[in-house]
């Protein structure tokens, strides 16, 4: 279990599509938008993969109060190390593993039970990116910042690769984008712009 | 292998790999494998008639290809489509991307895009297909599958379809576009067995063109060249533009070449060896002989009606009879009086025969046993190549029609009678004769080709064994009917609409190589396609004029061996070369 | 969605105008209160005998219109706060049980260590949890049992804390209230349990308070009004209270400089006399000023035991710490804030409960199931859900 696994607090939306959960998060922790988690999926072995394209952060207006004062020591600390923050993510599905195999389909059964959201390891990520079936799940996905989250999450898979293939591999992508979306020309530029290559 | 690393410590490095070799085996030195040739594109879309669809791999370099080049699609079932580029176009999966282009300074976007978004795309015409494990391309029939790879032609390739110099009657013409160092060869042998056509603007090169194909033939020998060399640059010597100078036939073929002139003192001047001069006694000259400069001299059909009439009316000597003005005519004044020739029409005929005075190898009287035709034909029978200069003659349209027609016909003649006589025995039929003219459309438009010599010449294709080679920059003016029995074109550049239309007439599959031919360089490119090759090519012509092409023309470079093969072969002439 | 907000406007209305109206009224009394406060300052060795039964508070030493600055916080010293919810037992529900969750925080002010943060909760399912003299606990009966836990956890952690400057905070305030309806001995029972906790924090040494915010009572303007009468009980009955409704807090609003306290007074609320007394843990309360100066006031219900009342130094540290605990938020001491946010049970949290007690159950081959009366509240309070294709 590392660091940025997740704690399910509450459930608010689950299908093949995705989830939505309530949890609570130390704060340095919490989970990045467009990075790679999964969560038991029904069948034993089997997991759900998902991006997490939103996360939402309650109103504290508790810790509001000390913007403009000045506490004391003690309570910076409490701030900091003792309350939790309430936050809500939201995951896109992308992918699953059934069998031992990666797919890049939809699971065929939301998750019964959604105690953890664990994150990816690096390992876990570059075998998903291998293949970029699930390009189609993200751009297609409704509700959802499309773009921003396929780059980020492209921008995630380089990072886990030697700097050696990281512009190769973002090459390969960014010709599969121009596949699938030919169609939309300006749409496509303004993906590949967000890749993070250009400067 | 323990025992072997145990003793590395101990004993000297060589010992203990002579060990391991001796445990292991002896090295075997690899092989250095081939580099595969790398793909160009994958055929997407296209038809037989129209050329197929090419969409290129984004590693391919779309500058780097030109039209006219060779490719070779690997079909489905293994066999290989050999076909010549003929469009390059860009295309773009969207076509709001022209109108929308991305941002030009970003090498990833640009590397992205390539081969996807925005691709390059080539229309090649198939033209021969090779079967699997076969080893004669034949022409081809259908077209290759979806997706099937298309790769630039090898060598082994071309050789396979052009067939190898020195194999039989093929001669080394020019290598293909982009491939240096392969040799493009025309099958002789089928050069000859149509008429054939060297055509291009002016200053593309033709005439070099020809004296290559000339010597080829020569050195060949499978056919005999009688040349009519209106600009004098066939015979002896020629200059070119940075006024080198260029060997003629008879430099380079001395003693299997005779060169005849009808202008002695410009050969002299010009220093070309001359083995005769031509002289045509004004009583040879047939009404048919001048039949084919009606147009030039402006004759109308009646007054060319009239030269028929004169013939018979005046005999062998009508033509100095008119020409002479003390001489009544008297046996006209019958016809005339009668209304069955006009006054108008002698008197107009008198005066644009008077042209002829002008030509003094045009002889009142010649003496007999000088007959230039019987001379002519002699050589060409002994399978001597002629050459005819016609010196300052050349600039006259008149002289160089008259005279081509007047020997032409004679020999034609000839070759008729020799060629019915051998259809009993074959031991006797004449060696093909090619006759190479120039200004082509001056003798073969459609107004006059139904008479003159040479358009039966081409229609006859090669009944008696004669053959024309003709030199044109307008083949526009050519009659189309002749032009479609040329078997053989060689084309250079060209850019006259009508002209570009005319050298593809009776040609399938023409159109995907208008592009082609419009985008020859203006020099030393050639467009080769008909009979003698087994599909059009675009080449690089071989130069004429290196010492390499001397030597390979058997023009020995060693002086003094030539001078005594010269000499014994002359009886001991001294010649100067 | 049933509530006809359309109906109320005109009412809701004419509450704006009484309001308004009291508010106006309420000026006149307290500036009455404050002339009353001074003339009778000193009267209240007399009216010490009368005051609790007119429920007025009980005069102590102090003067009634006495104010104390605020002194100044040790650098280090120690607030333990704790806090307690609950969840009812619900008949209705798939099972029944209910749960007590408590709060607390150790604030070790000075340290420069972040406070402990900690709950606890307690799920009483089995019979003996559940029912009390075969009454189901719930209601008020729930409430003492928090109540008794929260004041158990403060005591635990007391102990636990080594000796020095240390505050003990609760809610609200000291006095353990049961419904009179109970059993007098099974009363005394309890407020025994809740007096033997104070017995362990008065041991170890810390201080103990209770602490309200906004605090409605009126026991200071009762002892006022029955000053007037002149300490007449029954006079002081018949006669109406012109402070009427009058809270205390308002009284002292404008009475207190930022940062002070009112004088003490002793509860006269009787479970204060029945058992607290006689355990020496007597309540006190006063009034504090929370504002900083500059500020308008905010002023808080304080409670303490005698045993912190007799100690100045101890008041004293108790109102040094309160006031500045509750300047770091604004008008509620951090910690005890803290402690509350710990005990607290939201919503999904209670479904979340809920739904791992079903699931449990399932497992054990147990079918729960919603009464129908449930059911159909589940169904009719859930608000709407817009279907997503």
């Amino acid at each position: 279990m590392s660091n940025g696994d997740l704690r399910v607090g509450r459930v608010l939306r689950v299908s093949t599509r995705g989830f939505v959960i309530g949890c609570e998060v130390m704060r340095p922790e919490i989970p990045a938008f467009g990075s790679f988690v999964q969560a038991e999926g029904v069948a034993p072995g089997s997991l759900i993969y998902g991006l997490i394209y939103d996360v939402s952060i309650d109103d504290d207006l508790f810790a509001r109060q000390f913007v403009v004062a000045n506490p004391p020591e003690e309570v910076v600390l409490d701030q900091r190390e003792n309350r939790q923050v309430p936050i809500e993510v939201s995951v896109l599905a992308i992918g699953c593993r059934e069998g031992g195999h990666i797919r890049h389909n939809l699971p065929l059964q939301p998750p019964v039970t959604l105690d953890w959201l664990y994150q990816c390891d690096p390992q876990e990520v570059y075998a998903f990116t291998s293949h970029f079936g699930y390009f189609r799940l993200i751009l297609e996905a409704r509700e959802v910042p499309a773009d921003e989250l396929l780059a980020a999450s492209l921008r995630a898979a380089a990072a886990v690769r030697p700097p050696s293939e990281r512009r190769p591999f973002l090459v390969a992508a960014g010709r599969e984008l121009a596949r699938l979306l030919s169609g939309d020309p300006v749409r496509l530029e303004g993906v590949l712009s967000r890749l993070g290559v250009s400067d | 292998m323990k025992q072997a690393m145990e003793t590395h410590t101990s004993t000297s490095p060589s010992a203990a790999e002579q060990e391991l070799d001796a445990f292991l085996g002896p090295r075997t030195v690899a092989q250095p494998t081939p580099l595969p040739q790398q793909r160009l594109g994958i055929v997407v879309g296209g038809s037989l008639s129209k050329g197929l669809d090419v969409k290129l791999d984004p590693a391919t370099v779309i500058e780097g290809l030109a039209v006219g080049r060779y490719v070779v699609v690997h079909g489905q079932t293994g066999r290989r489509f050999f076909s010549l580029v003929t469009d390059v176009r860009l295309d773009a999966l969207n076509p709001l991307i022209e109108k929308v282009p991305p941002d030009t300074h970003d090498a990833f976007l640009e590397e992205v895009y390539r081969g996807t978004a925005v691709f390059g795309c080539i229309q090649i015409s198939p033209m021969l297909v090779l079967e699997s494990g076969g080893d004669e391309p034949k022409p081809v029939k259908t077209v290759p599958a979806h997706f099937t790879a298309v790769y630039p032609a090898s060598a082994e390739e071309v050789a396979l379809v052009f067939g190898q110099e020195g194999e039989g009657d093929n001669f080394y013409i020019g290598d293909p576009l982009e491939m240096e160092g392969i040799h493009v060869t025309l099958d002789l042998r089928r050069f000859i067995e149509r008429s054939a056509g060297v055509f291009g603007k002016t200053g593309t090169g033709k005439s070099f063109l020809t004296r290559t194909l000339l010597a080829g033939l020569a050195r060949w020998g499978g056919a005999v060249n009688l040349v009519f060399d209106m600009h004098n640059e066939y015979g002896w010597m020629s200059r070119d533009e940075a006024h080198q100078e260029v060997k003629g036939l008879k430099q380079l073929f001395y003693n299997r070449v005779s060169v005849f002139t009808l202008d002695p003192v410009s050969s002299q001047r010009r220093g070309s060896k001359t083995d005769g001069v031509v002289q045509i006694g004004y009583g040879q000259i047939e009404p048919e002989d001048v039949d084919g400069l009606a147009s030039l001299l402006a004759l109308s059909d009646v007054q060319v009606g009239a030269l028929y009439f004169l013939r018979r009316k005046l005999g062998a000597d009508w033509l100095a009879r008119l020409l002479d003005e003390d001489d009544p005519l008297s046996e006209l004044e019958g016809a005339l009086a009668r209304g069955v020739l006009h006054g108008g029409t002698l008197g107009a005929i008198q005066r644009k025969l008077g042209l002829f005075r002008r030509f003094e190898f045009l002889q009142a009287r010649t003496k007999t046993g000088d007959d230039a035709v019987s001379e002519i034909l002699n050589s060409l029978d002994r399978g001597v190549h002629v050459v005819l200069e016609f010196g300052r003659y050349g600039d006259s349209l008149e002289a160089y029609i008259l005279v081509a027609n007047y020997i032409t016909r004679r020999i034609h003649e000839h070759y008729k009678r020799r060629k019915e006589d051998a259809l009993g025995s074959r031991a006797d039929e004449p060696m093909p004769l090619v006759i190479t003219i120039e200004e082509a459309h001056k003798f073969l438009d459609p107004s006059v080709s139904r008479y003159t010599i040479f358009g039966t010449i081409a229609r006859e294709l090669r009944k008696y064994n004669v053959t024309l080679l003709i030199v044109d920059q307008r083949p526009s003016g050519i009659d189309p009917e002749v032009m479609s029995q040329i078997g053989t074109r060689i084309t250079c550049l060209l850019d006259d609409e009508a002209d570009i239309r005319a050298v593809f007439a009776g040609i399938s599959g023409a159109g995907a190589l208008r592009e082609v031919l419009a985008r020859l360089d203006t020099r030393q490119q050639a467009l080769i396609m008909g009979h003698a090759v087994p599909m059009p090519v675009v080449i690089r012509t071989r130069t004429y004029g290196t010492p390499e092409f001397y030597a390979e023309m058997g023009l020995s470079a060693d002086k003094k061996m030539m001078l005594a093969e010269r000499r014994r072969l002359l009886r001991g002439e001294e010649v100067e070369i | 969605m049933s509530l006809e907000l359309t109906q109320l406007t005109e009412q809701i209305q004419a509450m704006g105008t009484t309001v308004a109206g009291h508010c106006r009224q309420l000026a006149d009394q307290v500036a009455l209160a404050h002339s009353w406060l001074r003339q009778y300052a000193h009267e209240g060795a007399s009216l010490r005998p009368v005051a609790a039964g007119f429920h007025a508070a009980i005069p102590t030493d102090e003067p009634l219109d006495a104010t104390y600055p605020l002194p100044s916080p040790p650098a280090h010293y120690t607030v333990i706060a704790a806090d307690g919810s609950q969840i009812q037992p619900d008949r209705h529900g798939a099972a029944l049980y209910y749960l007590i969750n408590i709060g607390s925080v150790v604030y070790r002010h000075g340290s420069g260590q972040a406070p402990q943060v900690a709950s606890q909760p307690t799920l009483g399912y089995v019979n003996t949890d559940l029912y009390e003299d075969g009454l189901l606990v719930s209601g008020n009966l729930l409430d003492v049992r928090r109540d008794l836990a929260e004041v158990t956890r403060l005591a635990d952690l007391c102990a636990d804390e080594p000796p020095g400057m240390t505050v003990a905070l609760v809610d609200g305030t000291l006095l353990l209230w049961v419904l009179e309806e109970r059993p007098p001995d099974w009363r005394a029972a309890k407020i025994q349990m809740y007096l033997a906790q104070m017995e362990r924090i008065r041991a170890s040494g810390a201080a103990l308070a209770a602490f309200a915010s906004r605090p409605r009572r009126a026991e200071v303007t009762r002892l006022l009004h029955l000053a007037n009468m002149g300490g007449e009980l029954d006079q002081a009955r018949r006669t109406p209270n012109p402070l009427e409704h009058l809270p205390d807090r308002m009284v002292f609003e404008a009475l207190l400089p930022p940062g002070s306290r009112s004088a003490l007074f002793v509860s006269p609320a009787r479970s204060n006399r029945e058992g607290y007394e006689e355990a020496g843990h007597s309540v006190h309360f006063c009034y504090l000023n929370l504002a900083p100066a500059g500020r308008p006031p905010v002023v808080a219900r304080i409670e303490v035991p005698a045993w912190v009342a007799d100690d100045p130094a101890t008041l004293a540290l108790v109102h040094a710490v309160v006031v500045e605990q509750a300047r770091v938020v604004g008008d509620y001491p951090y910690a005890l804030a803290r402690a509350d946010e710990m005990a607290f049970v939201s919503t999904s949290e209670r479904n979340a409960l809920e739904e791992m007690i079903i699931a449990s159950l399932w497992r054990a081959g147990v079918r729960p199931a919603y009464s129908p009366k449930k059911y159909y509240k589940t169904l009719t309070r859930q608000g709407k859900r817009r279907y997503r294709g």
